[in-house]
């Protein structure tokens, strides 16, 4: 039973060179206490599916169901009870907390709006419940976000999605803004939050090395269309799409063991075309090591090659 | 033994704020030879590019401040000389790549003028040169980090280039006066994976073949095993540990090396450290020992109240931490 | 138990520290300390001014011929008027008029303007936007003095008019300013957040959005003290202020200005005066925005 399940979504934006083609068809279902990570680079649109979901705007086509609810709305038009059991942790910890106001005012915002007439005291038990959570004293809640390093600011974020109680966090990039060592200990955390609270994510990064050790399914998205979704082990261990190996091959990693691991040396070359301009057929033909004539013009269609292993290129029938 | 090319000795920086002095290099000892490939590895905060940009003098002074050490480029103390005399330094033997090529290249000119410009201060020429002579020298500056068309990139404005591609022009602009010592500050971070493999690739090739020795300034231990010799890293603006990069990477022995190895994830996939709890010193006032004891486990009386001392635990493998030992390595 | 303590006893340790803080940036240049400093000077001139000018009743309807148009000497330090008013006496009742001013302009108008700044601003591109911002527009593109003139010269002419008249050009600068903070703050993260769980408008145009322009509004609060000054004496200067017998800065000048060069003293001092209170303020203006400059970055 799936608690996220994305059908055919697009998202269009409208600019002055052209419609911008951000999420063009994307579809997955994210099962309960799943950790879906969804891999690409900048312009790839995944950070669209991630606001798309959460209701920062509509969808222009296709269909969000989140615990059997059609949330295919704007946010504004979605009941409070979506509101407090999906939650998202943003990408920058700098910007998404107000400077102006204190960690505890931060915190009580949802606990306002989402608490049913809780007491003063009641947030404010709550609020520093938040913060034993995350590990950090109590004192914290008086500090403004200048006075924080950038993972305790992280850490904050996170608490301040979780204050609801939500079923399912969309987490952008929580750590990508962060040193490897602050992202061990929040990456800690919250693979500890997962199981303590039986949460769902949707991970959305463009650091396939994290994902190896974080999700449970990876899905890899270019220029707004999923290329490859597979469960992390057969994933890694069977690479499809010529992206995903160009991908993987461009890591740099840490061991020879690792290197073993690379799908063997695929040379990158060419950058991301603007998603205002799309190449036509297979839109990773121009970058890709293992062109055919077809790809030029007929654009492939997602195939399931083996028990979930879902694969968009002409390679695969 | 040879003169190494650069020589950071005993380098003492400190930024003068509101809440007092943040001793922020304490003791920085640095040796690049020539041809080398240098990766000085540490997170925010720990003083990497303040190294970096007392080396080519970009400190934002009066607010910072050396107070102490020496900087030996080619045999000669930099610190000791006169904004000139650098200058002509910096015109000829070094230069310094930054993280955001965004905000490296001024957007009001073309590629056209900034790397002209760049190749008139990289001088060279025997009399005065003529303007196909310039154009010439831009156009090959820019083949040779494989820009395609270079005639049509010299032409654009830098918002018309893709990050990657600015990055380039920077990295060719960059070559063009760096003949001995090239500082790459994070050339990397802003890039995507595919983009930042191949920009790292190219600057491999091209420091190689120059013979250019190369600081690569990163947070990407990935990056620095792949291109450089030797590592350096740094914490809280002390040298913990230099080692070449090879068996650093094999068995890396200060207790902080160890955890920041530790955190980096896997494509092995199996699960990533804990991180280190705590956070990075307040630099103004440090801890009087070790800069690491605070947060380290085997800290001992001794770490808190000494400064560790460098010691070569095996041959050319460098360690300021006195639970490492030399047995057991 | 252990919350309330924590509640009681662990209060913001960060308040005092700010202010250090904010004081230490405020003083790095020496002119914000004068400026400060002047302005508290002349607040207490202002205040204190019946108790320290040397002739009070000049400050009224008062006429002594037999005193008139003094030059400056040890009794009168700033000469006196054609009606043998001392002329000291009136700059410093002065001063309390252009203060008064500046408080009953700017506690009209920033209130106002703000709002409407916040509004536009966080409903960008909506008819609110549309609506708040081209009727700004149409007071903006009258030149100011002109707007004033226009106003005082169909009401009658007085203190209180001019004071509604410069309420009247000046409020759409404070919405332009908020409008350009608040519409590129409604785009961050934390407002995003807010807005995502479900906090309603008023939550975040004045939780979210205000505390984070107050630092641009107090700077140009500051710095616009000095113009009200000016505009306020321009406006007496051509008869459309503050009338006589009122010790009103600018129409002091005005007076003055008929007797000049042989009795400068009447109009030069009172000029003087403005200077003064002008420079003050906008030295104080500059210190502010320094001290809030460096805070962000």
């Amino acid at each position: 039973m799936s608690i996220l399940s994305l059908m055919d979504v697009k998202k269009f934006f409208p600019t002055a060179q052209g419609v911008v083609r951000a999420v063009d068809g994307v579809s997955f279902d994210i099962g309960k206490g799943e950790t879906l990570g969804l891999v690409g680079e900048s312009g790839s649109g995944k950070s669209t599916v991630a606001y798309t979901v959460i209701g920062s705007h509509a969808p222009t086509s296709g269909s969000i169901s989140f615990e059997g609810e059609d949330i295919g709305l704007q946010a504004s038009k979605r009941p409070l009870s979506i509101k407090k059991r999906l939650q998202i942790v943003f990408q920058d910890p700098g910007t998404s907390l107000n400077s102006a106001r204190t960690i505890r005012q931060t915190l009580e915002v949802p606990l306002k709006v989402h608490g049913n007439g809780m007491s003063r005291q009641q947030r404010l038990e709550r609020v520093v419940g938040l913060l034993d959570l995350i590990q950090l004293p109590p004192a914290y809640m008086h500090k403004t976000p200048g006075m924080l390093s950038g993972g305790e600011k992280q850490m904050v974020g996170i608490a301040r999605a979780l204050a609801t109680g939500p079923s399912f966090v969309i987490l952008d990039e929580p750590t990508s803004a962060l040193d490897v060592s602050v992202q061990a200990k929040i990456i800690t955390m919250l693979m500890d939050f997962q199981r303590r609270f039986e949460l769902s994510y949707l991970f959305i990064t463009h650091d396939l090395s994290l994902m190896r050790n974080v999700a449970s399914r990876v899905a890899i998205m270019y220029l707004g269309k999923l290329c490859e979704v597979a469960g992390t082990s057969e994933f890694f261990r069977n690479p499809l799409h010529p992206y995903t190996q160009l991908l993987l091959s461009s890591i740099p990693v840490l061991s020879d063991e690792e290197e073993r691991l690379k799908p063997g040396q695929v040379i990158s070359r060419g950058e991301i075309p603007s998603p205002v301009n799309i190449p036509s057929g297979c839109s990773f033909h121009l970058r890709c090591h293992r062109k055919m004539e077809i790809c030029e013009h007929k654009d492939p269609e997602m195939v399931d090659t083996d028990q979930g292993h879902r694969v968009r290129c002409h390679l695969y029938p | 033994m040879t003169q190494p090319l650069l020589a950071i000795q005993g380098l003492n920086v400190g930024f003068k704020v509101f809440e007092g002095e943040m001793k922020v290099l304490k003791e920085v000892n640095m040796t690049v030879n020539a041809g080398e490939k240098i990766g000085l590895i540490g997170e925010m905060g720990c003083g990497k590019t303040t190294t970096m940009k007392t080396i080519i003098r970009l400190l934002a002074e009066p607010a910072a401040n050396i107070t102490g050490g020496r900087i030996m480029f080619n045999g000669t103390d930099t610190l000791s000389m006169s904004r000139g005399e650098f200058q002509k330094i910096r015109r000829n033997s070094l230069s310094m790549i930054f993280e955001d090529p965004t905000a490296a290249l001024n957007p009001v000119y073309t590629i056209g003028t900034q790397v002209r410009d760049a190749v008139y201060a990289a001088g060279n020429f025997k009399s005065k040169p003529t303007r196909a002579e310039v154009q010439a020298r831009a156009v090959r500056a820019l083949e040779e980090v494989a820009l395609p068309d270079p005639e049509r990139v010299l032409n654009n404005y830098p918002v018309q280039l893709s990050g990657g591609m600015r990055q380039r022009v920077c990295i060719a602009m960059a070559l063009l006066s760096a003949s001995d010592l090239l500082i790459a500050d994070e050339p990397d971070t802003s890039l995507d994976v595919t983009i930042k493999d191949q920009v790292l690739r190219l600057l491999n090739d091209l420091v190689e073949r120059k013979g250019t020795s190369i600081i690569l300034v990163t947070h990407s231990l990935g990056a620095v095993r792949k291109m450089t010799d030797r590592i350096y890293v740094m914490y809280a603006g002390s040298i913990m540990e230099t080692a070449p990069t090879n068996m650093f990477f094999t068995e890396p022995l200060h207790p902080y090396s160890r955890v920041l190895v530790a955190s980096a994830p896997r494509l092995t996939g199996r699960g990533i450290g804990e991180g280190i709890a705590g956070r990075i010193p307040d630099y103004i006032n440090p801890p009087a020992g070790c800069r690491f004891s605070p947060r380290c486990e085997l800290a001992v009386d001794e770490c808190i109240h000494h400064r560790p001392e460098m010691r070569e635990i095996r041959p050319d493998h460098f360690v300021a931490c006195p639970q490492v030992d030399p047995v057991v390595a | 138990m252990a919350v309330t303590r924590i509640l009681t006893t662990g209060t913001a340790p960060n308040r005092g520290e700010n202010a250090r803080r904010n004081w230490y940036r405020f003083s790095r240049n020496p002119l914000s300390i004068i400026g400060l400093t002047m302005v508290i000077l002349i607040l207490i001139l202002a205040v204190a001014a019946p108790i320290i000018a040397p002739h009070p009743p000049s400050a009224g309807k008062f006429l002594n011929f037999s005193m008139a148009s003094r030059a400056p000497s040890a009794e009168n330090w700033c000469g006196t008027d054609v009606f043998g008013r001392d002329i000291l006496t009136r700059v410093l009742y002065g001063f309390r008029f252009s203060l008064m001013m500046v408080v009953v302009v700017l506690s009209l108008v920033v209130p106002v303007g703000v709002f409407f700044g916040l509004l536009a601003g966080y409903y960008r591109s909506t008819w609110i936007d549309t609506g708040i911002m081209r009727i700004t527009d149409i007071f903006v593109s009258i030149p100011p003095l002109v707007l004033a003139l226009a106003i005082c010269a169909v009401l009658t002419p007085g203190v209180f008019n001019a004071m509604v008249a410069v309420s009247l050009m000046w409020w759409p600068w404070y919405t332009r300013m908020v409008y350009g903070v608040a519409s590129s703050l409604r785009g961050e993260f934390f407002v995003q957040a807010a807005e995502l769980t479900g906090a309603g408008k008023w939550h975040i145009l004045f939780k979210e959005i205000l505390p984070n322009c107050l630092s641009s509004i107090l700077t140009k609060m500051s710095l616009d003290a000095g113009w009200v000054i000016l505009i306020g004496a321009s406006l007496s200067f051509v008869g459309l202020g503050a009338q006589a017998p009122t010790p009103d800065l600018g129409s002091m000048v005005a007076e003055g200005s008929k007797y000049l060069p042989d009795q400068w003293w009447i109009s030069v001092f009172p000029a003087f005066g403005i200077m003064l209170v002008v420079l003050a303020f906008n030295l104080l203006g500059d210190g502010i925005r320094d001290m809030f400059g460096t805070e962000r970055g």
